[in-house]
């Protein structure tokens, strides 16, 4: 769990691999019952390997971020995720 | 035997210093210590013995003398051992992510010889490296999404 910027909570589900489509689904799902939980909280997916094209669009469909490449590359796309949506609620 | 390997690791941990910084907590845990600089991790005979453990199982109650402090290190030591990580990652590892929340089940998960949750929880830590490299602060490592309580 992600602190960025301060007081705005990050939850990232690392899977190592690519990880089944079923477990992505369960995953994401007991996820976004931990961004319900948290109010202006956002979800991301990292994965370790490719996932697979489904996997991909279910997250898609449920709003939740991927995080793909090395973890410096993830980080990067992280940062760029949460200050763009900082940006987008700072701005009139 | 038991002695000399407790002296041993107190000898290796003896040189970690206590830096001025507070640390990270999580409201109801119990109080940590201060995060520590660390210079090496316990090395020698005992944590090759250690690291031939195979089983969590067996490993977890070898090690329950141990503060969490060292515990950590210990844990850390073993994956060395086992050419899991490289020694300057490890003390890496330890001195950054050290006090974050979950970061002792992470070290622990590290010495599950061939488990899926060993990768994982490497892959975890590195991550979460990376996310404090880029100056995010990592409030919680390896948590279960289901039993996190609502901040205020």
């Amino acid at each position: 769990m992600v602190e960025y910027p301060a007081a705005h909570l990050i939850g990232i589900e690392c899977k190592s691999g690519a990880a089944p489509t079923d477990r992505v689904n369960a995953d994401a799902v007991t996820l976004q019952h931990f961004v319900a939980k948290h109010p202006g909280a956002v979800a991301a997916f990292s994965f370790g390997a490719k996932p697979s094209a489904l996997s991909q669009k279910l997250l898609e469909l449920k709003g939740i971020a991927i995080l793909l490449g090395s973890p410096k590359e993830q980080a990067g796309t992280l940062w760029k995720i949460a200050s763009a949506a900082e940006k987008a609620k700072t701005e009139p | 035997m038991q002695t000399a390997m407790k002296r041993s690791l107190f000898c290796a941990l003896s040189i970690l210093s206590v830096l001025n910084a507070l640390p990270q907590r999580a409201p109801g845990r119990e109080p940590e210590p201060p995060p520590v600089a660390v210079s090496s991790l316990p090395a020698g005979s005992e944590i090759a013995e250690l690291a031939r453990l195979k089983l969590l199982s067996e490993l977890t109650p070898r090690l329950q003398r141990y503060s969490p402090v060292e515990r950590r290190a210990i844990y850390l030591a073993i994956a060395v051992e086992r050419r899991l990580l490289p020694s300057t990652e490890a003390i890496d590892l330890l001195q950054t992510l050290g006090s974050i929340e979950g970061f002792d089940r992470a070290a622990r998960q590290l010495c599950g010889y061939g488990s899926p949750a060993r990768d994982g929880a490497l892959f975890e830590l590195r991550l979460a490296r990376a996310f404090v490299e880029k100056k995010m602060r990592v409030s919680a490592i390896r948590i279960s999404w289901s039993n996190t309580p609502p901040r205020t």
